[in-house]
């Protein structure tokens, strides 16, 4: 049987994905900037 | 699909150290390439190139953290989710190939470096070369032109594994080649048995002849 995802699931792994760039450039920026 | 929210979390928490610790390479990586593209710190020795500030442990910070979290990423996300994994390889090799084609190629002040845009297409094919399997298994999963192989792909499907089509394929030919040969065998058990009626005398020439003939012919 095909599994299907819930629509919001690669919306929400987009998300974090994102959260996770802008939290890595901060922490470069505080760190070794 | 149901999804278990302490598992979402902790995935979803894991992806976004993924993101961090490849955010880090990326930056840190064009730290060292703009002082020249190597550097060292600390040490008895005299140092041509400083690194600069916390390069020295951030890169391998990053590194680690980065395996860390995409182990806790393919033990915690929900099954259909966990081949995804393949995107942060795919990340990786992008951002620092980026880099090398950004410093390689004589723009932006930068006099050039042709080994870097050589290494820049390196990574670009290490970075994409993991994606052509996976979207051929999300084609086939997809309901298009139907055939064996996809059938037996979308039923397999269910278990969230992308590979397992190839794993399939390649057991399914395993056994037509073993089914063929046993065949092959029986055909050559029948021919001897004929062999020996001919040689006894049971069979005239004529009569062996049209025996092995169509045993040949039925075979193909």
């Amino acid at each position: 049987m095909k599994q299907n995802n819930p629509a919001w699931l690669p919306i929400a792994y987009a998300i974090a994905v994102a959260v996770g760039i802008t939290l890595g450039a901060w922490i470069f920026r505080a760190v070794a900037g | 699909m149901r999804v278990q929210p302490v598992r979402l979390t902790l995935s979803l928490v894991a992806t976004a150290g993924i993101a961090v610790a490849v955010t880090l390479l990326f930056l840190g990586m064009r730290s060292v390439m703009g002082v020249g593209g190597y550097c060292a710190s600390g040490g008895p020795y005299q140092i041509r190139v400083e690194c600069p500030h916390a390069i020295d442990w951030l890169l391998p910070v990053s590194v680690i953290g980065g395996v860390l979290c995409l182990f806790v990423f393919l033990v915690s996300s929900p099954d259909a989710v966990r081949r995804w994994a393949i995107l942060a390889w795919t990340g990786l090799f992008l951002a620092l190939g980026w880099n090398f084609f950004d410093f390689g190629l004589p723009w932006q002040g930068h006099p050039g470096e042709p080994v870097w845009i050589v290494l820049g297409f390196v990574f670009l094919v290490l970075a994409l070369s993991p994606i052509v399997p996976v979207l051929r298994s999300g084609r086939r999963a997809s309901g298009q032109a139907p055939g064996d192989e996809q059938v037996d792909f979308v039923a397999r499907s269910g278990h969230g594994d992308a590979f397992t089509w190839e794993w399939s394929s390649a057991s399914r030919s395993e056994a037509d080649s073993e089914v063929g040969t046993v065949a092959g065998v029986a055909i050559a058990a029948a021919l001897q048995r004929l062999a020996q009626l001919h040689r006894t005398g049971e069979l005239t020439d004529a009569e062996y002849a049209a025996a092995k003939q169509a045993l040949l012919e039925a075979d193909q």
